[in-house]
């Protein structure tokens, strides 16, 4: 609730101060820069989604030994890469985090095939992980050191690391593909 | 693990897409559905007001129908797809005797006509029970414009699913701009636009296995629940199409093989004159008035989906199977034929005058994109802020004008949609629109920044804006918009 009355008061002031002649106004008071960029409390609320418990917090390959760094390349305009990221950053990978809007060129020079594209595109271990794919799998998959590219889950399916939704869990997929396009299903996760 | 061409993958579909590919006609064109002329096979039934009242019944129901060919277990209004087209004149009452028989809640919104928004009217929080009845009635003002509307479900958190059912008709509102002689002589069809997946034994995707994120596409495209079919332009070689797109995320990007368009309105508002174009991006939500010249020899037009990448992740947004196809290739969605043999009709040159609106009192500003929320964890945002049912997101004045600027910082193309009021396009990315016209649903590119003008006339009440991608709109991309008298 104090949360809530502060964000009203820091509307009202901003009303009041730009009371004279066109008045610039945001319907909620998050999507304006001007007004809360120096609050801690809205700041804080923008940061994380530190209030939602993921199912993909919990660890499931304890004594992974492989490499732990990695390289995402993402649109700096995406909503949802940053928090698979932060996943992946739970489960002790060391991130290069770079921003391109050059993702679709760099989608083919990976061999990704079109139908897996998603939006973020991780490079470990010389393996290409396309899309929201939990970060356990690819540990499993990396010890594993198959001959493939890598592995995809295409689109975004809600309910997938960084695409946590309260009450929606979408079933998928995580494919591996090889250099000719084929693929095969690497795990299958039809409620979890 | 067992090996998968990417042949076989496609067309196994996966868990993550789920889409069920039962081949898409447009491409293969089957024998079982032959196109027909659409003046008579058009087999849409049409409810029009007399003496002053639009009065029907209306049932929401789950129907076998035969979509080009091919048996559809479908959601439909009267059993039809597309619903019943309605036909009312300025100055009608009209009364529509609704009866809830899905399995789900809904109600009716009443898209682009400007009627009130509470009551039993255009009230998108109004929510009828399975089995349930109501009956909605309301007034179209005697100064209301002419033009092609629509009306479909507007259950938040239901609205695509109900859309992607098939729950979509026409309402034409008949004024003075049929009685411009050169409207009233040409040949008038209608063309509902919408997409479908189904399984192989005709039952609709489970929305669990569509994509979401994007907005789900079916691989099946019906153009009046048929496949591809003809037009016979049969008289005076002017053709007046009134066309809608009813997809619920599926964008369509019109052009006629070897002919321009002729576009007389945008969302059911007329231009001040025809203007000619070759290309029309049709948004979900959008519609379109064009006239079409048979100014060749004898022949026959073919009216194209050209490809249109409407959301980036990768190249292919959305991953759904068969999707790839689509979007590489245009599409034959319906064909005209026509004789030369007849002089063709001239082309209107004066329609009905758009005014400028004044200055606005008010500039608000709203940033779409999708992100985590810490209430509700991935949604779809306005300004940080998916839909709360118990919020006024914004408060604006009856009889006031305002611009909103709506600026997309995220990968994904979002149309947003107003109801209740038209408004006009004042510029994007800070370039002035020079075309004057009054739309409901706007696209904002990814990265764009689109500033409109509105009028709040009339109406005061709850309402909302939100993005005509459906499944954004349900995942949170919608306000609540308070118009207080």
């Amino acid at each position: 609730m104090p949360k809530l009355l502060s964000k009203t008061t820091i509307a009202s002031i901003a009303i009041a101060a730009t009371a004279i002649g066109t008045i610039y106004l945001t319907s909620a008071s998050r999507g304006n820069n001007i007004v809360n960029s120096s609050n801690s409390i809205l700041a804080k609320d923008n940061s994380s989604p530190a209030t939602l418990v993921s199912i993909w917090d919990k660890e499931t390959e304890p004594n992974y030994s492989g490499t732990t760094e990695m390289t995402v390349y993402r649109s700096p305009n995406c909503g949802c890469c940053s928090v698979w990221v932060e996943h992946a950053q739970k489960h002790g990978f060391k991130i290069e985090d770079i921003k391109t809007d050059e993702m679709e060129a760099l989608k083919q020079k990976h061999n990704i095939p079109p139908e897996l594209a998603s939006c973020h595109t991780t490079i470990i271990d010389g393996y290409v992980m396309e899309g929201h794919i939990p970060v356990d799998d690819i540990k499993r998959f990396l010890a594993e050191k198959p001959d493939m590219v890598g592995l995809a889950v295409p689109g975004m399916p809600i309910g997938t690391p960084g695409m946590e939704a309260k009450d929606i869990k979408q079933p998928f997929q995580i494919l591996a593909f090889n250099d000719k396009g084929e693929v095969e299903v690497y795990k299958e996760y039809q409620s979890y | 693990m067992v090996k998968l061409n990417r042949r076989q993958f496609i067309a196994l579909g996966t868990a993550s897409m789920g889409t069920a590919l039962v081949g898409n006609w447009l491409y293969q064109e089957k024998k079982s559905s032959q196109p027909k002329p659409l003046s008579s096979a058009n087999l849409t039934p049409v409810y029009q007001s007399s003496n002053g009242l639009l009065e029907l019944d209306l049932e929401a129901r789950e129907s076998l129908v035969n979509l080009g060919g091919q048996q559809a277990s479908l959601l439909t209004y009267n059993g039809q797809i597309p619903a019943p087209r309605l036909e009312a004149k300025p100055g009608d009452t009209v009364r529509i005797h609704f009866t809830n028989n899905l399995e789900q809640p809904t109600n009716i919104h009443y898209h682009g006509l400007h009627i009130p928004l509470v009551g039993n009217a255009d009230n998108v929080f109004l929510k009828i029970e399975p089995g349930k009845q109501l009956t909605y009635e309301f007034q179209i003002a005697s100064n209301h414009p002419s033009g092609t509307f629509w009306y479909h479900p507007h259950l938040h958190g239901l609205v695509a699913e109900q859309l992607f059912g098939g729950l979509a008709g026409m309402f034409i509102v008949r004024g003075e701009l049929d009685e411009i002689p050169e409207l009233k002589a040409a040949q008038e069809e209608f063309l509902v636009l919408q997409d479908f997946s189904l399984d192989n034994r005709g039952k609709r995707a489970d929305s669990a296995h569509m994509s979401l994120m994007m907005g789900r596409e079916g691989d099946i495209i019906a153009v009046n629940g048929q496949a591809n079919p003809s037009i016979n332009l049969l008289k005076g070689g002017l053709l007046r199409l009134r066309i809608l797109n009813a997809s619920p995320s599926r964008f369509y990007r019109l052009a006629l093989e070897d002919s321009a368009f002729y576009q007389i309105a945008t969302d059911g508002n007329s231009f001040s004159e025809p203007i000619e174009v070759n290309e029309l991006l049709l948004t979900p939500g959008q519609r379109t008035d064009v006239l079409v010249k048979a100014s060749q020899e004898s022949g026959q037009y073919r009216l194209l989906n050209l490809p249109y990448d409407r959301g980036s992740i990768g190249m292919m947004g959305g991953g759904m199977m068969g999707r790839r196809n689509n979007s590489d290739t245009p599409i034959v969605l319906a064909k005209i034929n026509y004789k030369s043999t007849v002089e063709s009709l001239t082309l209107p040159t004066k329609l009905a005058p758009i005014e400028p609106l004044p200055e606005p009192q008010t500039v608000r500003r709203f940033e779409l994109n999708h992100g985590m929320n810490p209430a509700v964890g991935m949604a779809f945002l306005i300004n940080g802020e998916p839909y709360d049912r118990d919020r006024l997101h914004t408060q604006v004045q009856l009889n006031t004008i305002e611009d909103w600027e709506l600026i997309n910082i995220g990968v994904m193309d979002h149309p947003f949609h107003i109801h209740g009021n038209a408004f006009q396009v004042i510029s994007r990315n800070g370039i002035p629109e020079l075309l004057l016209a009054w739309r409901d649903t706007v696209l904002v590119k990814r990265g764009e920044r689109v500033r409109i003008r509105m009028p709040f006339r009339d109406f005061a009440g709850k309402t909302v804006y939100h993005c005509h991608v459906l499944d954004h709109e349900d995942l949170g991309m919608m306000g609540n918009l308070m118009i207080s008298a």
